[in-house]
């Protein structure tokens, strides 16, 4: 005959790790969060710097703002707008989404972190308790099961957001991608203000970008602007 | 044409350069002409540039290519070597004619060439090395990598000096700075890297790959002079020896040249005589006299609390980007800071949170006036917004600094700015529909049209854009929590485990009693109660015989245990007898020596388990 001790320690063990797993969400999200005003970056105040910056004809910044506020709300129709029209007024080619991109951009990656947070916590403790309690067993792997579709949605969207950390968005105007990194070094291409580059590499004060054409060229990097700054 | 012996050998010897050179892989060519016209009894000069590949001279009837000069260049860019080849081929016409080189790339160079002599109009380019340029040379101090340096940096072939206008400095303080490496002419030598500063207390801006080249002669003797500028920063207090050091490698003969003396001995000649002498490659780290500069500190009363860190002489203005603004246009604050000093340290706040007026973050930008930044203007730009409307005062910026000259810290302000504010559309208070209207003073006057308005609530702002499953200690935290879930599965697996196996459970149990009646018997020995020791001793002693011989506790008798021990069982058979005599006859106090059967009993049941 099994002790009461005994039979509760699944129970313990597993509530005690679904509490530490709530600690972690809780120390990441406060550490993530400065609260309500101005400092750190919040959609609406990327938002209204965008509509200063494109109002000023800083069609780089503005772009990059507007991106930046698209990331913490993509669902909001006034930031997706104000993009598109800056995009469209300054002739700046269509950008390309693959179905990773559909599939996970319905919500901001913070939310999808949490999300993959979640199923963690719910893998786990579905699959200890499966285990544990025989006569709860199916309900416990659908839980679990839930849990491994949340994580693979999580892992989704950070590698739709891998591109974008390495994304930068060109804010002079005319700038000039050079065969090799140095000032005077001979012009491959040009770049106009508002496009999105991906950093392949830097060195002192260069970057090496490659744009939606696949042509590669060093740029300084106070020409661009990262699309998420560190 | 007469042409002399050496001449030929030089001739003999470009060949061989540039048949050796043809090992190297092939890449991008170009050749220049120095002239398009010549006569026929004239000659003209081709030059071919190629980067890292061969060079071959070209083949054109009627037209011979001699080799007459060659020049190296090697830049060291991103890591990988680059190396650049130039040779010189005159060029001696066998008739008069037009003449049609092809350059390798498609294109053409075409020579006409006239009876009798006088050139065209084509320019000439110039040979004339450039003119020595700089202050009067210190006396080059060179120093050997090895104790036995070679002879030619004993004849001083190559040093490295540094020129700075002020030899004390405070801590955070720039100054421009000339560094030269200087290259005896006919010398083969490379650099194996950029100059360096000998003492930590300094940091050199990056300095060129491509340094400027000049020709200087010293006490008689042509140099090739390398020269970087750069700005030197001191980073901390203290009296400092600062001397610049460079890697190089060169070519040194190792054999005595041969010396007649009479000029008529064409193997007197310095490029027949290279041939004969040994010739070897010696690493070299060149280094100037080292110079004794002194770091101040930054005095500490007096700072300015806005103070960042810029040193040096500055000038500050501010402007507007119009005189007129309408409420809920943004206008472009602009604060213009000018002179020379170490303008990274240069920033600016611009405009804080002010009443009636929003304002966003500033950037900053540097125009240098020069080839180093160390003088120029820093110009920082700010989007405000105006609140209200009517006549309203952008105020005044402040910028503060230290002087080093003064030795003062100077803080400037600039004029506060007056401006005339219309009543707008008010786009930060105006519903999000997107008929928001831009006003004509919209500046400057970007189309707006269309475009959604501001939004009103400034929403939960977070600390950094990057997510949070890029940021590594949610990573680590996710991790650990994985690792926690499948170590908790594990052990949970294992106590199951533990809890179904009869065998283990029943030998956990019999331990158990042992120790318990082993607890007992230790207590009865020190009550004297020799009925419950010799009790406990029993039934210790039937536990643990009963886990070794996997029985039950009841069925281990004085008959088993003589059977299995096999006579061996002298103190257990007492202890049993013992037990049994006290039990049945219910005494309790017989002299017995309680220390020695305890440790029996325990000596024992150790050997039993």
């Amino acid at each position: 005959m099994k002790t009461t001790s005994h039979s509760n320690l699944p129970v313990l063990v597993i509530f005690g790790l679904i509490l530490l797993g709530t600690l972690i969400m809780v120390a990441s999200l406060a550490n993530l969060h400065v609260g309500p005003g101005t400092t750190g970056y919040s959609a609406p105040v990327l938002f209204n710097q965008a509509n200063a910056a494109a109002q000023q004809g800083k069609t780089g910044q503005a772009i990059a703002d507007y991106e930046r506020a698209h990331l913490l709300a993509p669902n909001n129709a006034d930031i997706a707008a104000n993009l598109q029209w800056v995009r469209e007024h300054a002739d700046l080619p269509a950008t390309s989404s693959t179905w990773i991109d559909h599939a996970t951009s319905w919500a901001s990656p913070n939310t999808m972190a949490f999300l993959g947070w979640l199923g963690l916590v719910l893998t786990g403790a579905g699959i200890l308790s499966a285990r544990s309690f025989s006569q709860f067993r199916s309900g416990f792997y659908l839980a679990a099961l839930t849990g491994i579709s949340l994580l693979l949605l999580s892992a989704l969207s950070a590698t739709a957001m891998w591109q974008k950390y390495h994304e930068a968005v060109v804010i002079s105007p005319e700038t000039a991608a050079r065969i090799s990194p140095v000032t005077n070094g001979e012009t491959s291409f040009k770049l106009q203000p508002g496009e999105t580059v991906t950093i392949e590499g830097r060195y002192n004060d260069f970057a090496l970008v490659q744009n939606s054409a696949g042509h590669s060229g060093w740029i300084a990097q106070n020409d661009i602007t990262p699309l998420i700054p560190n | 044409m007469k042409k002399s012996l050496p001449h030929f050998i030089r001739h003999l010897g470009a060949a061989a350069l540039i048949a050796a050179s043809a090992l190297g892989a092939q890449a991008a060519v170009s050749m220049q002409l120095d002239r398009s016209d010549i006569g026929s009894d004239e000659t003209a000069e081709l030059t071919v540039n190629a980067s890292g590949s061969a060079i071959t001279p070209p083949s054109v009837n009627g037209l011979q290519f001699t080799p007459v000069s060659q020049s190296s260049q090697i830049e060291i860019i991103n890591g990988s070597v680059n190396s650049t080849s130039t040779v010189t081929f005159e060029i001696v016409a066998q008739a008069p004619g037009n003449y049609t080189i092809p350059t390798g790339d498609g294109s053409k160079l075409t020579l006409h060439v006239h009876a009798g002599s006088g050139g065209g109009s084509a320019p000439q380019v110039s040979t004339t090395p450039p003119q020595s340029v700089g202050s009067p040379l210190p006396a080059p101090a060179i120093q050997g990598a090895t104790p036995n340096a070679p002879h030619m940096v004993e004849n001083g072939a190559a040093f490295v000096r540094m020129q700075m206008p002020s030899h004390d400095l405070y801590v955070g303080e720039t100054v421009p700075v000339d560094i030269q490496v200087g290259l005896r002419a006919g010398m083969a030598a490379t650099l194996n890297g950029l100059p360096a500063l000998s003492a930590d207390a300094f940091t050199l801006n990056k300095l060129s790959d491509k340094p400027e080249e000049t020709e200087e002669e010293i006490n008689g003797q042509p140099y090739t002079i390398l020269t970087w500028h750069s700005i030197l920063a001191a980073v901390k207090p203290g009296d400092f020896s600062l001397a610049v050091q460079t890697p190089v490698t060169v070519q040194v003969r190792t054999g005595a040249p041969r010396m007649s003396g009479d000029g008529s001995d064409p193997f007197n000649n310095p490029f027949f005589q290279s041939f004969f002498s040994g010739v070897t490659q010696k690493e070299l780290t060149l280094s100037n006299d080292p110079t004794a500069v002194k770091v101040l500190p930054l005095p500490t009363t007096g700072q300015p609390t806005d103070f960042t860190g810029a040193v040096g002489a500055f000038t500050a203005m501010s402007e507007i980007s119009a005189p007129n603004g309408t409420v809920g246009e943004p206008l472009t604050l602009r604060l213009k800071v000018n002179g020379a000093g170490s303008f990274d340290r240069v920033e600016s706040p611009m405009l804080g949170s002010t009443d009636g007026w929003k304002t966003y973050r500033s950037s900053g930008k540097l125009t240098p006036a020069d080839s180093v930044g160390y003088r120029g203007e820093k110009d920082f730009e700010q989007a405000i917004i105006p609140q209200r409307a009517g006549h309203q005062t952008v105020p005044a910026l402040a910028f503060s600094f230290f002087n080093p000259e003064t030795k003062q810290y100077e803080t400037l302000h600039t004029a506060p700015i007056s401006i005339e504010v219309e009543p707008g559309a008010m786009a930060s208070t105006a519903p999000a529909i997107p008929s928001a209207q831009p006003t004509a003073n919209a500046t400057p006057a970007a189309p707006t049209k269309g475009m959604r308005p501001d939004m009103i609530e400034t929403g939960m702002a977070i600390s950094t854009l990057r997510p949070l499953y890029f940021q590594p200690g949610f990573l680590v935290a996710q991790a650990a929590l994985a690792l926690s879930f499948i170590g908790a599965g594990i052990w949970l697996r294992r106590s199951e485990r533990a809890a179904s196996d009869p065998s283990r459970n029943q030998r956990r149990h019999d331990l158990k009693a042992v120790e318990a009646f082993l607890s007992q018997m230790d207590s009865a020995a020190n009550q004297r109660d020799a009925a419950t020791f010799f009790f406990s001793a029993r039934q210790a002693l039937q536990y643990s015989l009963a886990s070794k011989w996997k029985m039950t506790p009841a069925a281990i008798t004085l008959a088993e245990i003589d059977t299995r021990l096999d006579g061996n069982d002298e103190n257990i058979h007492q202890i049993f007898t013992l037990a049994d005599e006290l039990a049945y006859s219910g005494g309790t106090d017989i002299d017995t020596d309680f220390p020695a059967w305890k440790q029996a009993v325990h000596q024992t049941i150790k050997e039993t388990l």
